[in-house]
């Protein structure tokens, strides 16, 4: 027991940084620490308190116990589903392949301790977001609903049980696709994952009979409902347990988890080592040896180099490219629904006949939402000397990780703007200017998102999603983006017509790119070499 | 070959790292580089790999200053790091191939040298994994092949014998001194005095920041081994 409390309160000095805090002679870090502490729990208040007010809207029509019931079902299996595919995530990881594993399995620790305290680090972690959206849901149902009433008794363990079997299953599956890209390799182990995510939504579709030719009547969706919540049974254990005092509901529920929890742990520490060796092990390249070394300039090179160090990791191209990839699958969902269209744009008023304003702004929105640049100098973390060492210039290191960035949306925007040509019938001299707008955007972006992350560079972070999502300069990016791509919208309010009014915005895009670029050459440089 | 100038490094914060410090290298010149823990070795060395910029004086490689003209400087040196963070993501192949790139090798010169260099430190057979996959001393191996591969005209390195082998600890030493008899120079720092005893031409000992004493070799160990001379230094520097 003390060796697990004391491996708890080592997880706990890590995750809050209060070691910082209490002895870092650096104020920015001391600041930075506590920022995080603080933004967590910025985001645990707004999304409990987001969340209580939209039941509170939503509660006018849930009035109905029956109804109340169900929805409180479909919400705990959502939270079910929530901590499966959060273990699922990186559950293994955090279980067998800690950084300090070595360290702490060579001091008379048991493994089982080991295994014991960090699996309680995520169990925490999974009952943290539980509560922040059951205490909401909860104060709903006592303030509208009298007529269910909750068993405090049972609730307190019901909620404590709720996410262990999820949670175990969610790393019973990471665990084997893990185990299985050791043995299969990377590449066939995503494809199974992604046939096995195809199968699970045609097998979902099926289970809930969705009849899309139907349509969406609230009897078909009252139906689908029902029958979604039929495939979480430990939703409704916890449903009977809380809200209807289901003694065998509750035994189920708490006895299930406590015995299935009790001999994952038991095994898992009892098999730690042999896990922990299968996943460490390496598998070796069929190419062993030398290979044809084909000679390429130093700017392709580094090009090259960018485009691997991007697509090397599923949670980098994951995260950042969204803006495109939604935005281009937007655009060709409008070409087969073109009837929307006419439905969608006599909603807008005035602005509807002005179709070419909108693809205006759905092409640069498309590039401004993605900004690769903006945490790619970030990125580099422990191997930035190692860049700067090179004999090659800042402007090459800064052309060729927004080469990157235009490659991405240039494919969205090819795809987009012929699309979108044909969909709203632009003119040629129309097409030709979003085309120029579409590029001078292409340039412009990844030139913002690098200045944005030469001002705040995070070189030291344990994963890469702190920099890709939560770092300033990822911050900056991408709201500073967003608003760049928002620009088009002064044709609306523009005294010109729609062409002039397109080629001023271009000569604006293209005025900010001469000033971002001059700042790149100028200071930038001088701030690249300064790092680190 | 390489000429350090009056060289002053302050950190943020006002931490002075390297407190006017000047020396000289020689074409052909085996250069060793020995100091306490956080004497300033690490940043005057990053300095003049162009990775850090410092505060005052001057750092001239082959004639060329490394603030003026650091492009132009970096072609001629190869830098090897204390600890060896590559590129994860590359195997050993295509991080020597882009390393190749950099520095303008031509194909016939890398199809011949990478594979002898490989060889003679025994990573030829991992060079197709990932680099993820390699060890601390693979990763050192990999990074002395991408040095040693381009014939850098200045190799500096800091701390290279930590992780390798006694094989490859030996190529190493080996391979120092095929560069220096090439006219090249090597300047690097270490805390293995045997080894800077043994094959340097000259020697530096910095404490906080500042030279203390530098010199051939032959004027150090006169009567006394380096150990014996760096002890009293430093302990007579300390009082």
């Amino acid at each position: 027991m003390r060796a697990i409390s004391q491996l708890l309160k080592l997880s706990l000095i890590r995750i809050s940084g209060i070691n910082v805090i209490r002895f870092s002679k650096s104020r920015g870090n001391q600041i930075r620490s506590i920022g995080i502490i603080l933004a967590v729990l910025y985001t645990i208040g707004s999304l409990g308190s987001t969340f209580y007010f939209m039941l509170r809207e939503v509660s006018r029509y849930l009035v109905i116990p029956q109804l109340t019931l169900l929805a409180a079902s479909l919400f705990i299996a959502s939270l079910c589903w929530f901590c499966l595919l959060f273990n699922t995530a990186g559950g293994s990881h955090q279980l067998f392949l800690g950084k300090d594993s070595d360290q702490l399995l060579a001091l008379p620790i048991p493994a089982r301790a080991l295994v014991i305290s960090r699996y309680l680090v995520l169990y925490f972690g999974n009952i943290l977001v539980i509560l922040t959206f059951l205490v909401p849901l909860l104060l709903i149902i006592i303030q509208n609903v009298p007529a269910l009433r909750i068993n405090w008794f049972m609730l307190v363990p019901a909620v404590l049980a709720l996410p262990i079997i999820p949670g175990i299953l969610g790393i019973g599956l990471s665990l084997f696709f893990h185990l299985l890209s050791k043995s299969v390799g990377k590449m066939r182990t995503r494809v199974l994952i992604a046939a096995l995510f195809v199968a699970g939504i045609l097998l979902f579709l099926k289970f809930l009979g969705l009849d899309l030719a139907a349509g969406f009547s609230l009897t078909n969706i009252w139906k689908i409902l029902r029958q979604a919540n039929k495939l979480t049974l430990f939703s409704q254990l916890f449903v009977d347990a809380v809200f209807l005092s289901r003694v065998s509901s509750f035994l189920i529920l708490t006895g299930s988890s406590l015995l299935i929890g009790g001999l994952f742990l038991f095994l898992c520490g009892k098999y730690f080592m042999p896990i922990t060796d299968r996943l460490q092990r390496v598998r070796k390249s069929a190419k062993a040896g030398h290979e044809a070394y084909r000679s390429s300039r130093p700017m392709t090179a580094l090009i090259k180099r960018e485009f691997k160090k991007y697509f090397s990791s599923f949670l980098v191209v994951s995260n950042s490219i969204i803006g495109t990839v939604m935005l281009t699958g937007f655009v060709i969902f409008l070409l087969f629904r073109r009837d929307l269209i006419q439905t969608i744009l006599p909603l807008t008023g005035k602005y509807a006949e002005n179709t070419t304003a909108i693809a205006a702004v759905i092409i640069t929105l498309m590039i401004g939402m993605t900004d690769t640049a903006a945490f790619s100098i970030s990125l580099e973390g422990k191997t930035f000397p190692l860049l700067k060492s090179f004999p090659v210039s800042p402007n090459q290191i800064f052309i060729s990780k927004g080469i990157l960035n235009f490659i991405i949306t240039g494919v969205g925007l090819v795809i987009s703007l012929p699309l979108l040509a044909f969909i709203f019938q632009m003119s040629l001299i129309d097409i030709t200017l979003c085309a120029l707008l579409g590029l001078s955007y292409m340039v412009l972006i990844p030139a913002f998102g690098l200045i944005g992350n030469l001002l705040f560079p995070n070189f030291t972070f344990d994963n890469e999603a702190i920099v890709v999502k939560q770092s300033t300069a990822s911050f900056i990016g991408v709201f500073g983006g967003m608003l760049l791509g928002f620009l088009p919208v002064l044709i609306f309010v523009s005294p010109w017509n729609t062409t002039v009014s397109l080629g001023i915005i271009l000569l604006i895009s293209l005025g900010l790119n001469i000033v971002f670029i001059r700042i790149l050459s100028g200071w930038g440089n001088r701030r690249f070499l300064s790092l680190f | 070959m390489l000429k350090i100038q009056n060289l002053t490094k302050i950190y943020p914060g006002g931490k002075k790292a390297v407190d006017d410090f000047s020396l000289t290298i020689e074409p052909g010149e085996l250069y060793g580089f020995i100091g306490p823990n956080g004497a300033g070795k690490t940043t005057t060395l990053k300095c003049c790999s162009g990775i850090l910029q410092f505060d005052q004086g001057e750092i001239l490689i082959g004639g060329k200053s490394i603030q003026k003209e650091p492009v132009a400087c970096k072609r001629m040196i190869a830098y090897i790091p204390d600890n060896p963070d590559l590129y994860d993501y590359l195997t050993g192949n295509q991080y020597l191939n882009f390393i190749c790139d950099l520095f303008e090798i031509s194909q016939a010169d890398r199809q011949s040298r990478i594979p002898m260099l490989a060889e003679q430190l025994e990573i030829a057979a991992s060079l197709g994994d990932l680099i993820s996959s390699y060890s601390h001393g693979m990763k050192q191996k990999l990074a002395l092949i991408s040095a040693f591969v381009h014939k850098p005209d200045l190799l500096i390195l800091d701390e290279p014998f930590v992780g390798l082998d006694p094989k490859a600890f030996h190529t190493l030493k080996e391979l120092m001194n095929q560069l220096c008899k090439e006219g090249s120079s090597v300047f690097f720092s270490s805390h293995v005095l045997d080894v800077v005893e043994k094959i340097c031409d000259k020697v530096s000992i910095i404490k906080n920041g500042r030279l203390i004493r530098s010199g051939k070799i032959d004027d150090f160990r006169s009567d006394e081994s380096l150990e014996t001379i760096f002890l009293e230094l430093v302990e007579n520097e300390s009082n």
